[in-house]
Formats: C-alpha cells, sequence, structure tokens
C-alpha cells in the first residue's frame, strides 16, 4: 500500500508537467485479461481511452504518463449483466402485459447514486433492463457506469428483448383489489403467464408484417433473456423456446443448477441472479444451491453474474466449486459477450475500451480491496488526479501515505473519463 | 462617496430596481475571532431603539453590540466593514418556525406539557444557511399539540450543540385550540379546552401538594430540632434543678396535656401527615408557567377557542401569547382591550391552507395590530427552510396595509418583547446581542438581497456579490396625484416619470382613444380638449402574464381516462365569472396562459386568455401541453411509468398514437381526430409552442431529447432543477416557466433560474394552480424572489411581460405598451416587483377595471411623504 501511494507521488511528479492527451502507462504486479494467461508483470499503454498495448515488457512511448501501481493487480472492469440501475418514474409499464417496445433508456436518472456506488465495487459497464412486471418487459440496453456525456455512456441502446416467465407479472393484476376499475390486467396465475408469453409468440410469428420488437427477436435479430428462477420455469421456458424456435437467456436462474444438462446441451447461458445464501426464500420459495455457478459450469452452460457485488458473488462462487478462471470471466467477459458489447469490454486486449479495475492482490482473496477503477482511460475511482493542480495532488498523496493502513477511501467524482 | 441625506437612501429604498446587480451568493462563513472587534460602517442604521434611524456605525465586541452613533472610532485591531448604502436592522426575528427542528420533532405532540424542544434540535442541520442568508438571526421553536411543552428561542447560526443555539429557554409554553384534525365538533373542541384546563388545575394541585409538604417538612424539621433542643434543655435542667421544678413541671405538663392533647390526637388520627409528590418535570414546568415566569403561547383561529383561551388565562393568572387568530370576530375587541400580545402569520399561504386559516378576511392584519400594538410577525413554517420566507411575509403584511415601521418592528423590537427577550434581541443598542443584518435596500421588500448577516458578532452569511450599485432614481420629492376618475373618458392621456416601455422606466406619456393606445411624447402637444391624468412617478406597466396557469380549473379540463388528451382546450372551460379571475385581474395579471392540469401525458391545448376583457379567449391555442412529471403517470391506464410517458409522446408525434377507447358517435371521434392532428401538426410546424412539464432532471432530460429529435419550438415548465441543462436550454432555444416558489424548496431552485437567464433563456413565470389561495402574487413573488437570488429586474420584469409572451407565441404587442396594443395598463402604488406594492388602478381597454380601496390611496400618498419623513428624524 505504500509503496503504491509512493508510486503515485513518483507519477505525478512526471505526469503533472506534461500537458495535453498523452499516454497512460499503468504499471503493475499482474494482469488477468480474461483473454489468455495471465501477464507478470504487467504493463498496459492506454491512449485515447482505449488500451493500446500490452503486456510484460514494452517499450515505453515518449513522454508517456507512467502510473506504477506497484504491487497491484489487474483486471478488467466488471459487467453487471442485469439490473435496473437508475431508472426512474417506474422500471415497467405495468399497466399493459405485453410491452414489447417498452425503453427505459429515456428513463434513466444518470446521476443516481446507483451507479456511484457500482462504480466503487468495480463494475464499469451494466446492462439495464426494464422490470418484472410485464410477461413481455421491453429492451434492455448495455451503459458504462460512469461518464460525462450521456451519448457515449450508452454502449449499446438495444441490447436485447426481455420476458418474464415467472410469478412476478400475476402480482401486478389489479382486478381484485380494483373491482371497479374498467382496467382489467392479466394474467391472474402463473399458467396464465405462459399462456400469454405463447400467444404473444405465436402472434408475432404469424403475423408476418408485423414491425414487432418480438417479431424480429424471435428471428434471431435480438438477444432474448427471459428471466426465470424455479427449475419449473426454466423447464417451460426451454420447452417454448424448443417450440418457437428460439435461445433464450435465462435470468435469475436460481434453481438452474437442477438443470445443469439441459441447458447445457441447448447451449442456453445463465445470467445468475443476486447472490441469497439464506435457504427457500421469497415469493418463489426457490432452493439456491451454493455451488450453483460450479454446477453450471460443469456442464458446460456459459454463466454470468449480475446483482450488487459483483466481486463477492464470484468470490462466493470460487469459495464454494467454481474455477477463478471461470469466475473472473463471469463477471467480465461472458456478460460482455451476452450483452453483444464484447468489442469493446470485458476483456484487457489491445483495441478494446480501457477499463480497468486495479486491487491490491489476488482477485478472489476476500481480503482484496479494490483501490482504484479506470473508466474509459481516466482514473474514476479514486477522482483523475491529473487534472489537478500540482500543489493538491502532492496533498493527497501525502494523505495516502498517511493513512497507508487502509486504503484510500473509493472517493467520488464529477470528472469524466476522458477529461485530458 | 458617502452618503449624507438620508432621504436619498430612501428614495433608493421606495425604487428597489436599481439595485438588484449581484452575482449568485455563496453563504460564506468566516470564522472572525471573537475576540477581534467588528465595526460596521456607514450604514442606514434602523436601530428600532429610541436613537431611531441614523447614518452610522455600529461597533461590535465579544459578540455584542459595544456603540451605535456617527463615525465610531474604531480600535486599532477592528476588522471594519464599508456598509455605506445598505440598511442596517437588528437580525430578523421568525417568532414562529420549525427551523432545527428533525422531521419527528416538527410532529411530535403532547397534552400535559411534558415536550421540551430542546430534545428535537438537530444542532448539525445545515438549513440555516439559507435563513440567515435572508437576513433572520433568530426564531421560536415549539413542540405541537394540545399542550405541548416549552418552546426556546434558537440563534440562526452554525453549530455543534444545542446549547449553543440557545439564546432562551423556555421561551413559551405551547398550547393550541381548535387547530388539529379532532377540531371538527364542538365536543371535540370542547375536549380540547377541557384538557387544558386539567392539565393546569393538577399542576395547581401538585403545587399546592408539594407546598404543603413543604411546609410539613419545615415543620417537622423545626419540631424535631425544637425536640432536640427541648430535650436537651430539657436534660439540662434535670441534672441540677430536677428536684425544685418537679411539680411545676408536672404542673405543666398537666395543664398542656388537659388543652391540647385531644385535638392533636384526632388530628393524628383523621388526617394523614401530606406526603411528597411523585416528581413530575412537566407540572414543575407548568407551576412556573402558572406563576408567570413563561408565557402561554396558545394557538386559536375560531371566536370560540379565542375566548376559551382568554377565560383559560384569566382563571389561572399566566400570561398569553395569542397565535393565529384567524376569525376572531366576537372576540375582536376584547383582544384589543386586553393589549394581548399576538404572533401573527403567515400573511400569503404558498401552499395548501388549513382549514383554520381559510377565508381570512383582507383587513385580517391590519385590524388586530392598528394603533401601534405590539406583535410579532412568523412564518409558521412546517419545513425548516420556510423561515427564509419571513420577508415573504412582512412585504405581504405592507401590502394589505399594515403600517411599513411596525411591521419592521414585528420581526425585530416588538417580535423580541413577545418573545420575551427584549434583553438580548430586538434592537441596534448597547449591550444587546450582536445580531444584525445588512440589506443591499429596502428589509421588508422580499426582493432585496442581504450582503451581511451576523449572528453574536459572528459573520454567518456574506454575500460575494459585488456593491449593489447605491444609484439613485431622480424623482419629485412629494407626488401630488391627479387620481384617475371611476368612469374614463373616451379620449384622455395619463403621465407619469415611470412608465415601463421597452424594458425601461422612462418618463412618458400615453394617449387613449377608443380603447387603443398611443404612446405620446411628452413635449408634443396633446390633440384638443384630451384630459390628461399627471400620475406622478407613479409606475405604469402592461398588464402582467402568468404564462401557465389554470386558475383552478384543471378538474374541469382534464379528461383523466386516456394520457393522450391532446384534442382538449384549456378555454373551453375558461369561466369568466371564476373569482380566480378577479384576484387575478386586481394582482395586475391580464395576461395568462391557460393550460389543462397535468394528469394527462398529452394534456391539451393552452389557450391565451385576456383577463377581464370582454372577449377574453385570444385566438387559435398558443401552446400544446406535454406532462413527463409523475402526476400523469397513472396505473389504471397507460402510461403508467416514465418511459411509457416518454413512448407515448413519442407515438403521438409521429401520428402513431393508439385509436381512442372512448365510446362516443363516429363524427365526434373525426372531429376528435381532426382537433389532434391539426394540432400536433402546428406543433411540429414550430407554430405553436410545446410546453413540457418536467420536475426532475431525468424528466428534464427526456423533455428535451423530444425536443431535440423532434425540433420543436418548445419550453419547460416547473423544473425543478435546471442548473445541469442549461447549456441545452441555450443551444434548443428553450424557455422555462417558473414555478412558484415552494416553503420546502433550496435556494438552488433560484439559482438555477438566474443562471439560466444570465445565459440568455427566456424564463417566466407560472402560478400555483388556485390564485384564491395564494393571493394571486405568486408569479411576481418567484420574480422578486430570483431577484434576491441575482435575477437582473430587466430580466424579472421581461418575464412577467413580454418575454413571457414571446415563449409562449403570443403577438409582439402583447404586454407591451405599444401603439395600436389594446389600452390594457396597470398603474402601481410603488415598483411593481415590490411585493408589498399593489395596483392601483387596472385599466382595461382603456376603461377602468378596478381601482384600489381607500386605504391603498393613503398609503400611496404616504409612500412618497412618510419615508423620507422617518429619515429627517
Amino acid at each position: 500500500m505504500y509503496r503504491f501511494a509512493i508510486a503515485l507521488l513518483v507519477a505525478f511528479h512526471f505526469g503533472c508537467g506534461s500537458t495535453g492527451a498523452e499516454d497512460l502507462v499503468l504499471m503493475a504486479a499482474k494482469a488477468y485479461t480474461a483473454h489468455g494467461p495471465a501477464i507478470e508483470p504487467a504493463v498496459i499503454v492506454i491512449r485515447d481511452g482505449k488500451i493500446a498495448e500490452l503486456g510484460a515488457k514494452i517499450e515505453l512511448p515518449a513522454g508517456a504518463h507512467v502510473v506504477d501501481l506497484g504491487d497491484a493487480v489487474l483486471v478488467p472492469g466488471f459487467v453487471n449483466a442485469y439490473s435496473q440501475m437508475g431508472i426512474s418514474g417506474g422500471s415497467s409499464e405495468l399497466t399493459r402485459e405485453l410491452t414489447p417496445d417498452f425503453e427505459v433508456l429515456a428513463a434513466i436518472d444518470w446521476e443516481s447514486r446507483a451507479f456511484r456506488e457500482a462504480v466503487d465495487e468495480g463494475v464499469t459497464t451494466v446492462g439495464i433492463s426494464p422490470g418484472t412486471d410485464n410477461v413481455v418487459a421491453g429492451i434492455a440496453l448495455a451503459a458504462k457506469t460512469h461518464g460525462k456525456e450521456l451519448r457515449r455512456r450508452v454502449l449499446r441502446p438495444n441490447a436485447g428483448l426481455v420476458m418474464t416467465l415467472a410469478s412476478d407479472p400475476r402480482s401486478r393484476n389489479r382486478s381484485r383489489s380494483r373491482p371497479d376499475s374498467i382496467y382489467v390486467r392479466q394474467p391472474t396465475n402463473r399458467m396464465g403467464v405462459v399462456w400469454m408469453l405463447r400467444r404473444a409468440i405465436q402472434g408475432a410469428r404469424r403475423d408476418e408484417s408485423a414491425s414487432g420488437v418480438l417479431a424480429e427477436a424471435l428471428q434471431g435479430e435480438r438477444r432474448i433473456y427471459c428471466v426465470s428462477r424455479t427449475h419449473f420455469d426454466i423447464e417451460t421456458i426451454a420447452r417454448v423456446a424448443e417450440e418457437f424456435d428460439f435461445a433464450p437467456v435465462i435470468v435469475g436462474g436460481e434453481e438452474s443448477h437442477r438443470l445443469a444438462e439441459l441447458l447445457a446441451t441447448r447451449k442456453l447461458p445463465v445470467i445468475l441472479g443476486p447472490l441469497r445464501t439464506s435457504v427457500a426464500a421469497g415469493t418463489e420459495q426457490t432452493d439456491p444451491v451454493w455451488n450453483r455457478a460450479g454446477v453450471l459450469r460443469q456442464a458446460g452452460v456459459q454463466i454470468a453474474m449480475s446483482g450488487p457485488s459483483l466481486l463477492e458473488q464470484a468470490r462466493f462462487a470460487v469459495r464454494f466449486g467454481l474455477a477463478a478462471d471461470d469466475a473472473l470471466r463471469a463477471i467480465t467477459c461472458v456478460p460482455a459477450g451476452i450483452l453483444g458489447i464484447d468489442e469493446r469490454v470485458g476483456t484487457l486486449q489491445a483495441g478494446r475500451d480501457a477499463d480497468v479495475v486495479v486491487l491490491d492482490g489476488d482477485p478472489f482473496e476476500f481480503t482484496t480491496n479494490v483501490q482504484a477503477v479506470i473508466i474509459g482511460g481516466a482514473f474514476v475511482v479514486p477522482p483523475d488526479r491529473r487534472t489537478r493542480e500540482p500543489g493538491e495532488a502532492n496533498q493527497t498523496v501525502g494523505r495516502h501515505a498517511a493513512g497507508s493502513q487502509s486504503r484510500p477511501a473509493p472517493q467520488r467524482t464529477q470528472s469524466g473519463p476522458n477529461s485530458p | 462617496m458617502t452618503i449624507t441625506c438620508p432621504r436619498h437612501i430612501l428614495i433608493y429604498l421606495v425604487s428597489g430596481t436599481a439595485v438588484m446587480l449581484g452575482l449568485p451568493s455563496v453563504p460564506v462563513v468566516n470564522a472572525t475571532s471573537p475576540a477581534a472587534p467588528l465595526v460596521l460602517q456607514g450604514g442606514y442604521l434602523r436601530t428600532q431603539s429610541d436613537q431611531g434611524d441614523l447614518v452610522g456605525d455600529v461597533l461590535i465586541r465579544d459578540g455584542k453590540i459595544e456603540a451605535v452613533g456617527v463615525e465610531i472610532k474604531p480600535p486599532e485591531n477592528a476588522r471594519r466593514i464599508d456598509v455605506s448604502g445598505c440598511v442596517v436592522t437588528p437580525g430578523l426575528i421568525d417568532a414562529r418556525s420549525t427551523l432545527w427542528l428533525t422531521a419527528a420533532a416538527r410532529r411530535e405532540a403532547a397534552s400535559d406539557g411534558r415536550l421540551n424542544i430542546l430534545d428535537g434540535v438537530d444542532p448539525l442541520a445545515e438549513d440555516w444557511r439559507e435563513v440567515a442568508r435572508q437576513g433572520i438571526t433568530a426564531v421560536y421553536v415549539q413542540p405541537s399539540g394540545n399542550l405541548g411543552g416549552q418552546g426556546a428561542v434558537l440563534a440562526v447560526a452554525p453549530s455543534r450543540s444545542v446549547d449553543e443555539l440557545v439564546i432562551c429557554a423556555p421561551a413559551g409554553a405551547q398550547a393550541s385550540l381548535g387547530i388539529d384534525g379532532s377540531s371538527s365538533t364542538s365536543r371535540a373542541r370542547y375536549s380540547q379546552y377541557d384538557r387544558l384546563k386539567k392539565a393546569f388545575e393538577a399542576a395547581q394541585k401538585y403545587g399546592e401538594q408539594k407546598r404543603k409538604f413543604a411546609e410539613y417538612q419545615a415543620q417537622q424539621k423545626k419540631s424535631a430540632e425544637a425536640k432536640k433542643k427541648g430535650t436537651k434543655e430539657a436534660n439540662k435542667p434535670k441534672d441540677g434543678a430536677t428536684k425544685n421544678n418537679d411539680g411545676k413541671q408536672d404542673d405543666g405538663k398537666q395543664a398542656g396535656s388537659d388543652t391540647k392533647a385531644p385535638s392533636s390526637a384526632k388530628a393524628a388520627s383523621t388526617a394523614k401527615p401530606p406526603t411528597e409528590p411523585t416528581p413530575d418535570p412537566a407540572k414543575e414546568f407548568l407551576l412556573k408557567v402558572l406563576a408567570g415566569d413563561v408565557p402561554v403561547r396558545m394557538e386559536a383561529h375560531r371566536e370560540d377557542d379565542v375566548a376559551h383561551a382568554l377565560k383559560l388565562a384569566d382563571e389561572f393568572k399566566f400570561r398569553i401569547v395569542l397565535e393565529g387568530i384567524s376569525h376572531p370576530r366576537s372576540q375582536h375587541r376584547s383582544l384589543l382591550e386586553r393589549r394581548s400580545l399576538l404572533v401573527l402569520g403567515p400573511v400569503v399561504q404558498l401552499e395548501s391552507t388549513p382549514a383554520y386559516r381559510r377565508r381570512r378576511g383582507d383587513d385580517w392584519l391590519t385590524s388586530l395590530t392598528s394603533e401601534g400594538r405590539r406583535w410579532a410577525l412568523a412564518t409558521f413554517g412546517e419545513q425548516p427552510r420556510a423561515s427564509r420566507l419571513l420577508r415573504v411575509h412582512a412585504a405581504a403584511a405592507v401590502a394589505r396595509g399594515a403600517e411599513r415601521a411596525s411591521v419592521l418592528r414585528a420581526m425585530t423590537t416588538d417580535a423580541a418583547a413577545v418573545l420575551g427577550v427584549d434583553q438580548d434581541l430586538g434592537s441596534l443598542a448597547v449591550g444587546k446581542r450582536a445580531d444584525l443584518a445588512v440589506f443591499s435596500g429596502d428589509p421588508l421588500e422580499p426582493a432585496t438581497p442581504v450582503r451581511l448577516t451576523l449572528s453574536a458578532g459572528q459573520v454567518v452569511y456574506e454575500a460575494n456579490a459585488e456593491r449593489p450599485g447605491r444609484e439613485v432614481v431622480a424623482e419629485r420629492d412629494a407626488i401630488e396625484l391627479d387620481l384617475l376618475p371611476a368612469e374614463l373618458p373616451a379620449r384622455y392621456a395619463v403621465h407619469s416619470t415611470r412608465v415601463l416601455r421597452g424594458g425601461q422606466w422612462k418618463p412618458g406619456r400615453l394617449l387613449i382613444r377608443n380603447g387603443k393606445l398611443t404612446p405620446w411624447k411628452i413635449d408634443k402637444k396633446l390633440p384638443a380638449g384630451t384630459p390628461l391624468y399627471d400620475l406622478g412617478s407613479a409606475c405604469i406597466t402592461p398588464g402582467f402574464l402568468i404564462a401557465h396557469g389554470s386558475l383552478g380549473a384543471a378538474p374541469l379540463i382534464d379528461d383523466p381516462s386516456e394520457a393522450d388528451a391532446s384534442h382538449l382546450r384549456a378555454a373551453d372551460a375558461y369561466d369568466p365569472e371564476d373569482p380566480g379571475v378577479e384576484a387575478l385581474l386586481q394582482a395586475g395579471y391580464l395576461r395568462l396562459g391557460f393550460a389543462p392540469g397535468n394528469v394527462n401525458v398529452v394534456a391539451g391545448a393552452v389557450s391565451r386568455v385576456r383577463i377581464g376583457a370582454a372577449n377574453p379567449i385570444q385566438g387559435s391555442p398558443c401552446a400544446v401541453k406535454f406532462v413527463l412529471a409523475d402526476s400523469a403517470r397513472n396505473s389504471e391506464r397507460y402510461p403508467a411509468s416514465l418511459a411509457g410517458q416518454v413512448a407515448l409522446i413519442h407515438d403521438v408525434l409521429e401520428n402513431k398514437g393508439l385509436p381512442t377507447q372512448r365510446f362516443a358517435p363516429a363524427a365526434i371521434r373525426q372531429a376528435h381526430r381532426d382537433d389532434k392532428q391539426q394540432r400536433l401538426a402546428a406543433v411540429l410546424r414550430r407554430r405553436t409552442t410545446a410546453l413540457f412539464e418536467a420536475a426532475t432532471a431525468t424528466e428534464v432530460r427526456a423533455a428535451i431529447q423530444i425536443i431535440e429529435k423532434f425540433k420543436l419550438r418548445a419550453a419547460l415548465v416547473n423544473p425543478d432543477d435546471i442548473r445541469p441543462f442549461i447549456d441545452d436550454l441555450v443551444r434548443l432555444k428553450v424557455g422555462v416557466v417558473a414555478r412558484p416558489v415552494r416553503v420546502g424548496d433550496y435556494d438552488h431552485y433560484l439559482d438555477g433560474l438566474v443562471q439560466a437567464s444570465r445565459a440568455g433563456v427566456n424564463v417566466a413565470f407560472g402560478s400555483a394552480m388556485d390564485p384564491l389561495s395564494t393571493g394571486a402574487i405568486d408569479a411576481r413573488l418567484t420574480a422578486a424572489l430570483a431577484m434576491n437570488a441575482g435575477l437582473t429586474p430587466e430580466a424579472a420584469m421581461a418575464g412577467l411581460t413580454t418575454g413571457g409572451a414571446k415563449l409562449l407565441g403570443m403577438p409582439n404587442h402583447t404586454c407591451a405598451l405599444v401603439g395600436g396594443a389594446p389600452a390594457d395598463f396597470v398603474i402601481w402604488d410603488g415598483m411593481p416587483l415590490n411585493v408589498s406594492c399593489r395596483p392601483k388602478y387596472v385599466v382595461i381597454d382603456g376603461k377602468m377595471a378596478f381601482a384600489g380601496k381607500k386605504a391603498a390611496d393613503d398609503k400611496m400618498r404616504k409612500l412618497a411623504s412618510v419615508m423620507p419623513a422617518a429619515a429627517a428624524e
């Protein structure tokens, strides 16, 4: 830690004098790329917010701003595959059951605290989906968790269509609580959910001219996500998918381990939901198993993770049987692949966005901390110090050095990733 | 330059417009060492003491005022602040506030006096900053309920503990009659009275018991001592003189027992000795009240409650301070005769009005405060930051006819007297606590920014603005008015030295012929036989504009069954007989963007209304209103989410809207469809304005994206905070219709308007739903408060007139005194952006539509004469 602070101090010393968009070079003890073997020691050259080069030994470009991170371990920025992060004014259009063209893009509060908390945990990219109140919920998107320009934050406004085959949609039925209302919403039970989904798909299939989002998705032009948690819901969606010939991504999948073989043979990826360690709970009374991820992976199912504390979830999975390699991939490149943004994020490779998490030790060690987060080539946690005055920077470093027993507290920032 | 002529300052006060410059002020708290003396030099001191008003210095040392006078020689080490051209008053006091109270403490109630408000104070709360920024340095806070308990006077200053805040505690015993939810029946009201009575009786009994026990204890002690002495004495003689006195002593004993013993034995057997009462802090406190140490603060509004309150005060002989008194009726006389101390407010009701305050008479305040009676002004704020609006109530009190000097006293010396803290607060006098406020103009005007606030000699707020200008508008000393006759001829001219033309105050004449206006050069001869009315320096403006308002008629306009209500036209629900219309007219508003409410996503068409005109609806709709705020989300019909609202607006503008589900004959359906299409086509062709009601940042961003995508001519309505979007607003030429200031607003709401205006955004002003509940001043008040935050007077005035009209796409002559325009204008009894001023005359189509009451006439003369006279003293 102390070395880290000193290294920063040195870095500022070199960096402060120069101006303009010069290269940033990160030097660390090790980097897990989620793409190939680990690089040791690791040097990453960042240019224009992208990774220009990386390797163990690299000729440093002239005039580069070098940040020696000492013992630090670098991993790709984490990707949270499924969330309702920042959606304001209602995450579902619950006046209807089927809202395939419902887009949450216009209703995202980009200043939401949830994004800042995600950045602090090392999450640099997030999939944002409509809520689960509707049978066909709407369109998901993929975005960065930080950035000044909103246009550049959205990586993919159209990352797929979200459906719900679970008991959630029936809970919004109001015909019983409001018998006076003429706006009766279906379905009233779980089988009704399946019926509505099947009817919707049939409708989209039959009507060739329908310009529907659903029809496009069924033709394979869009990714389909299906929120299902219990084993019978997962089984049902697998059956429906087979019937109508599409391949959904299972979201939630709390009992997916019971269907590992089926999911593997049908090549259906699973985005595991938030970590829950208590036994049967929730409205659906699912029965999660702690080595869920390990069982799925063992069977050859592609897994990603979602929900809060992504790194903790991966650690938990490793603790109960998932290979460390797979665990890292489950929070980086696999979700990036599912969201269709793996050309931009998810791995440490030349040409990818420079989204890097700096850890002070092995990623799956429970005592390891997130020391810094870099998004688009800029330090977001702690905030980009290159824009500060030299005096100010020294002061900051001094403070870090003084409190060298603990890691620098994650600091919130408004500064953009692309600011010089 | 030093100001030597106080008259000039006062003129400058009256013509407050010249001073409202200044950058947005950030509260700066300087940790001035309390040891260093501080001197404020050259201010116009309104001391509120025997010294009266003077131009002079104030010397402050160790948190106290050390000297007040002309040209005080400051000590060497003193910090000097030049406040010349500014008005210095004692720090203002809000006699009933909820500043410093936690959310829970604001609601906590009791009916036995057991609460102490100091237990609900959060000394680390930050709300004080915005309150200090308005020159308020002390607040009175108290618990609630039938008989809540101890209230306190607290400072408005940074603090680390409750103790640092306390100026006086306990300063009152909170009580109320007839204000809570259970006051609807007379029985419930009586039980409240009864509870109070029982509480005081119980306290009396407790006191009696305590007294008896103390007496008994004293007696016991005495007798014990006597016994001790007695035994000692008895023992003494026993040793030496037993024999001698033996017989005598026996005799004496015998004699004593003959007379006393039977009675004392009887007493001992029938009455137990008094016991010590269980200590009860609530009753202990009420004993202080009954002893007259602490007054009862009794809130009562109806005459029966007031009568009950006075009856209780007589019965238990406590000191009473009455609060509220909205409808004293039969008790009015007894209140005046008893010279009861009163706490009055809020003068304007900015949001919802509680039932007991509704329909207060227009003379409510003046009838209670006439003849130099002592009263204190209060905001009765339900939120901590509400105290920052104290001066709004002060100005409104003046507008309702209260004397300016009396209102200032009600926030300073009289307030201190009512609160029982006149030893420490309320005047600029030697030995008082150094709580001061320095204003860049008239302290009673909400538009006047504060330059400096001191609490116990410490700077708690300092404007970082440039020194406000001291430009004095030249004017005649005395205004002799040719009052307009009630019946104006078909052709006449008016003259004033202050006519608002082209955004500037200029001397000018207006010739009115057959209801049309012609500006007339002063030196040009008027047509023969034209009467000329000389209005002196009275301000003449066009009628003001409310850019967005529904007159409380929204429920009549809105049909909430379908979110796309683009076929609706607000004008169809306009009722010229609505009392709100008359209220607007009398408040000087003659133009209105009459809008549907906000329950539908496409709310309908906004119409131009000429208030008071024979034919009020002007032409086709000028705007279509879209709602992205949460009021249009309805889980009973589509849409129930913001994303759904956005999708619906897209569909409607792309002409993909859903067919209506409503039943209607085919012809009507077709007519609706045609209406919709025509209206939306006009929006897309930028011929009519699109108004987007959006409050939160996400909603505003969604609105901006729609505006950009469809290239609309648009304005935002009621946004909460536009600071992040100013660049977008400028780029897309989007205007803003500001909503009225709310009690709980943070200052950044107004700061956002000021920043937007500086950047070139057209800022107009909207109104709350019902003009009757707010006294129809809200648009003007928003403008005034924005000026307080740094908006230029020109921008504020434009927002109320031509700027707002432009934003709504109204014709050029709307809200402007230009040739050929209808002769609609307003003659004010002061500067129109001063909330204490009111329209004197409202003229529509050249005819008198409203003439202020007699009281206003008197006031207008006073305006010119009283103020300099006060200064001459």
